[in-house]
């Protein structure tokens, strides 16, 4: 009997050790996961925690201080260079371990091995896309640079010199949660993490859905629907900059007509993973000439998608070199968006087009050899070796040929046939020393040291605003632009042979620019960065409303100051509704509206045009746009089995102010003509149906229909680590760009005033951990459009009260 | 008197191994707590689940209470799904109070099974 009961208690207690030590019945192994010791309540950081911290670590060449403000934004005052750039290796680690790891390897490709095989079609994605060949390539020109080849060295040993002291218990809940642990940095990692960044500024392409829509509605609908050029465009450079004749212009091939506008096949691959066409920012500067202390003030305040942890981390490098402040990217060295004593820089995206598809064929289904110049050429095979948690690693075979890697084929999309493919020609992949720039950027004193330094950039294409303590002014839209014939590569292109390769690239010195305009002020917003006598053809995808309040406030303001740069940057200001409204008023019938639904109608002509976060108004009037949209284009554009694209919403405002009889109004499904005024009352009706709902659920306020949530990294997996239902407007196409969960990710303002002035805040906290305090501390600053002042700390202010806690690093 | 032994020694010996072994310590402090002090079987499971989950459980709510119980809250909503710090903290301190109680009791059965 004591036998058995022995037999019962201890089969109960194993099985009780071994469920709380795996992931098999439980989803998580609760025993070491809410371990004292060892889990997460190893991550619950004290209100009082101490951040001072005395270090000996070999490799350092001097002593570094690094002094802490209550934000605990680290100010590094470093004897060497080489030294600063390892510290903030080291403070990137402590902070933000996860979350720089997790991005990079992402940016390879390597989720399955973190998550699982629910990630490998993602990672297939990144392979096949060449963001590892991309990243090697970029890594080994970096490398081939003494100067950038150090700060590299120097921030690797810093991540490392974190992660070697690092034990299982202090790693970041993400890895307790996810059941791995943190490897080795390296210099390859930070190429991939600027090519993370290159794919989603630069890598949002539509040539397979344009490809289908050219030949689904012809040349003269295509142009209607997709025009080069909005009426209204209000661009980057100055209207009636004057351009120097191109260097070189380029004829199209002779077979253009047969081969590339007439093909007659439509494309089915598809893109599964576009980057969020929304990434963009804003940035300006004004003049001294038109400010109050005299000194220029520059502003900038880039949309991404909204994470937290945040995709910045604020800091300054002092050094015996220069003295910079700003954000940088957990993951990179240097300060990427920000200032020095002498300089302020920032940047938006020029969305312009620089990936191309080249359809190829393949002699067989080996992939061993495609046809190219009249003959099998070999292609370079390359084995991508998937990781996948619990499973064995997934082999994927991607051919590299002439033009870049063949994305798409039969082993990746099974319903491409006849050995077809479609190979990727992107700027991504060319070799470059983009990690250059910001070094050099980073030390900049004038003009001439921004101008060399942003030579190095190719890609993901910006534009690149400047101000100098001096008072000059410019804007670069920089980065390697390939010279195309008029329609190049707005479609996939025969990859046959030769004739419709790139044939080079815009110079460097044609790059739409300006310095010290007449006008006093440069700005960008991501709108097309010329008029039509810029003399290159420059497909890409472009805002068109955001510039508009800025410029015309820009042009308005005089004296103006940091705080007329705070109520800019947070301009509601619509736009597009302003524009819009006259259609919608002149073409309703109001004959037909009931009393019920007369509601929505008069709240929109009561708005002031402003996406304000309690206002109502927002949600109707998107409402009734979107359903007029859905009306006009539905019929003639989704009855398509293919891959195609919608036109974008200034095409249909622009057409309606031109034409009231555009030719898509009518609904080509009803035997009837329908005409503007039917279809702007049937949708004004089918709004306010839907309106209705919203009204009784609570959401028709704007900011509680938008919801502005910012995500954890893993999404709605961790809600709880997530910030949502912040009260703030906005939207798309809106200075102010707070969407669901994108939008300004940080926000600056700088003035070249002696000392210089700035502030700045992004959504987020200093700190990766979800259990500090630091983790998410600037979000209701953010949301209520307030701004941090920013401390540039001088030496004499290292023997003040003025910051917090003290880490110190010896040489060993 | 040895039921108090049990219940103080139990987290103590718990938290020591702790210091240098994963979480399954606590099982090992059971096993040699129950093993070593003789006690009628419900007494050594009472004895070392209780001190354990006190123990642990007041350790715990000291570490959330001096974090504002932010990572708490969090950590309950995921795990949980319920708000508020409360949940959690049980659990975690039922968790190593459970194990510690289990493993003595088998650390007990066995002395007796050896004895006899």
């Amino acid at each position: 009997m004591k036998f058995f009961w022995f037999l019962v208690v201890a089969i109960l207690n194993t099985a009780m050790l071994y469920t709380l030590g795996t992931r098999k019945f439980l989803p998580l192994d609760l025993g070491a996961f809410l371990s004292l010791q060892e889990g997460v309540w190893q991550n619950a950081e004290h209100r009082n925690h101490s951040y001072d911290q005395e270090l000996a670590i070999t490799g350092l060449s001097g002593k570094i201080d690094v002094y802490f403000d209550d934000r605990l934004v680290p100010h590094i005052f470093a004897e060497q260079e080489k030294d600063a750039y390892f510290v903030q290796g080291y403070l990137h680690a402590s902070f933000r371990l996860w979350q720089m790891e997790f991005q990079t390897h992402a940016a390879a490709g390597r989720l399955s091995e973190v998550v699982g095989s629910k990630a490998l079609s993602f990672d297939r994605n990144q392979r096949r896309m060449g963001m590892v060949f991309s990243a090697e390539n970029a890594l080994a020109e970096m490398e081939k640079d003494s100067t950038t080849k150090a700060v590299l060295d120097a921030y690797t040993a810093g991540v490392n010199a974190y992660i070697e002291t690092l034990k299982p218990a202090q790693f970041p809940i993400e890895y307790k949660l996810l059941g791995y642990a943190p490897e080795k940095w390296n210099n390859l990692k930070c190429a991939l993490f600027i090519k993370q960044m290159t794919n989603t500024l630069a890598g949002y392409d539509r040539d397979f859905e344009l490809t289908n829509a050219y030949r689904l509605l012809g040349e003269n609908d295509f142009r209607l629907l997709f025009p080069e050029i909005p009426d209204s465009l209000d661009p980057i450079i100055p209207i009636g900059t004057e351009y120097t004749e191109p260097a070189q212009s380029l004829t199209p091939p002779a077979d253009v007509d047969s081969l590339y506008y007439q093909r007659n096949t439509v494309i089915t691959a598809e893109e599964e993973f576009k980057p969020d066409p929304s990434n963009g920012s804003n940035n300006w500067v004004v003049a001294g000439s038109k400010t109050k202390s005299g000194k220029p003030i520059l502003s900038n305040d880039p949309h991404l998608g909204l994470t937290l942890p945040s995709i910045w981390y604020e800091l300054q490098i002092n050094t015996p070199l220069y003295n910079a402040y700003g954000v940088s990217f957990p993951g990179l060295p240097g300060v990427v968006i920000g200032f020095n004593d002498s300089i302020a820089f920032g940047f938006t995206n020029s969305g312009r087009d620089v990936k191309d598809y080249f359809e190829i064929e393949f002699r067989d289904n080996s992939k061993k050899e495609y046809y190219f110049n009249g003959q099998w050429v070999p292609s370079t095979i390359r084995i991508e070796a998937i990781g996948v948690k619990d499973s064995a690693d997934y082999l994927d075979t991607v051919a590299y040929t002439v033009f870049g890697p063949a994305m798409f084929d039969h082993q990746y999309q099974h319903h491409l046939t006849n050995n077809k493919a479609y190979a990727l020609r992107w700027v991504a992949h060319d070799s470059s020393n983009v990690m250059k720039m910001w070094i050099l950027l980073n030390r900049a004193k004038n003009y001439a040291d921004y101008r060399t330094a942003i030579g190095y950039f190719n890609a993901p294409g910006q534009n690149m605003i400047f101000a100098s303590a001096t008072g000059d002014i410019a804007l670069w839209q920089q980065g390697t632009f390939p010279l195309r014939w008029k329609d190049q590569g707005l479609f996939v292109m025969p990859g046959r042979d030769s004739s419709y390769m790139w044939k080079g690239y815009i110079p460097e010195d044609e790059n739409p620019h300006s310095v010290n305009p007449t006008q006093g002020f440069l700005s960008s917003a991501n709108q097309r960065p010329a008029d039509s006598t810029y003399p290159y053809f420059i497909p890409g995808v472009y805002e068109v409303y955001r510039p508009f309040p800025i410029n015309r406030r820009l042009t308005e303001l005089n004296s103006i100051t940091i705080e007329d740069m705070k109520t800019l940057q947070n301009n509601n200001e619509n736009s597009f509704a302003v524009q819009a409204w006259p259609i919608l008023d002149a073409y309703l019938d109001r004959t037909m509206i009931d009393v019920e639904e007369k509601k929505y109608l008069e709240w929109i002509q009561d708005w002031s045009f402003r996406n304000e976060a309690n206002d109502k108004a927002v949600v109707c009037f998107n409402a009734w746009w979107d359903s007029l949209y859905t009306g006009v284009f539905h019929d003639e554009l989704t009855s398509k089995t293919v891959p195609i694209i919608k036109p974008e919403k200034f095409v249909l405002l622009e057409a309606l102010k031109r034409d009231p009889q555009y030719k898509f109004v009518d609904d080509i499904r009803t035997p009837d003509l329908e005409d503007l005024t039917t279809q702007v009352t049937l949708a004004y009706k089918k709004a306010a149906k839907a309106l209705s709902v919203l009204e009784k659920e609570n959401r028709i306020t704007w900011s509680v229909f938008k919801n502005t949530t910012i995500y954890h990294l893993l999404k709605t997996n961790t809600l709880p680590f997530a910030r949502s239902g912040i009260p703030i407007g906005g939207g798309h196409g809106i200075v102010n760009a707070t969407q669901h969960d994108h939008g300004p990710s940080w926000k600056m303002i700088i003035e070249m005033n002696s000392p210089i002035q700035a502030v700045g805040v992004y959504p987020g906290g200093q700190s990766g951990n979800p259990g500090s305090r630091y983790y998410d501390n600037f979000v209701d600053t953010w949301g209520k459009g307030e701004y941090y002042s920013l401390f540039f700390m001088q030496q004499q202010d290292r023997n003040t009260n003025q910051w917090k806690w003290k880490m110190t690093f010896n040489a060993n | 008197m040895k039921f108090f032994t049990s219940f103080i020694l139990c987290p103590i010996m718990a938290y020591a191994m702790g210091l240098f072994l994963p979480w399954w310590s606590v099982a090992v402090a059971g096993l040699l707590v129950g093993g070593f002090i003789p006690q009628k079987v419900g007494f050594t499971f009472l004895s070392t689940f209780l001190g354990t989950t006190l123990v642990y459980g007041i350790l715990i709510g000291l570490v959330s209470y001096n974090n504002d119980h932010i990572l708490a809250n969090r950590i309950s909503q995921l795990v949980t799904k319920q708000p508020g710090p409360s949940v959690i903290i049980l659990i975690s301190a039922l968790i190593p109070g459970l194990l510690a109680g289990i493993s003595a009791m088998t650390g007990r059965l066995f002395t007796l099974l050896i004895r006899k």
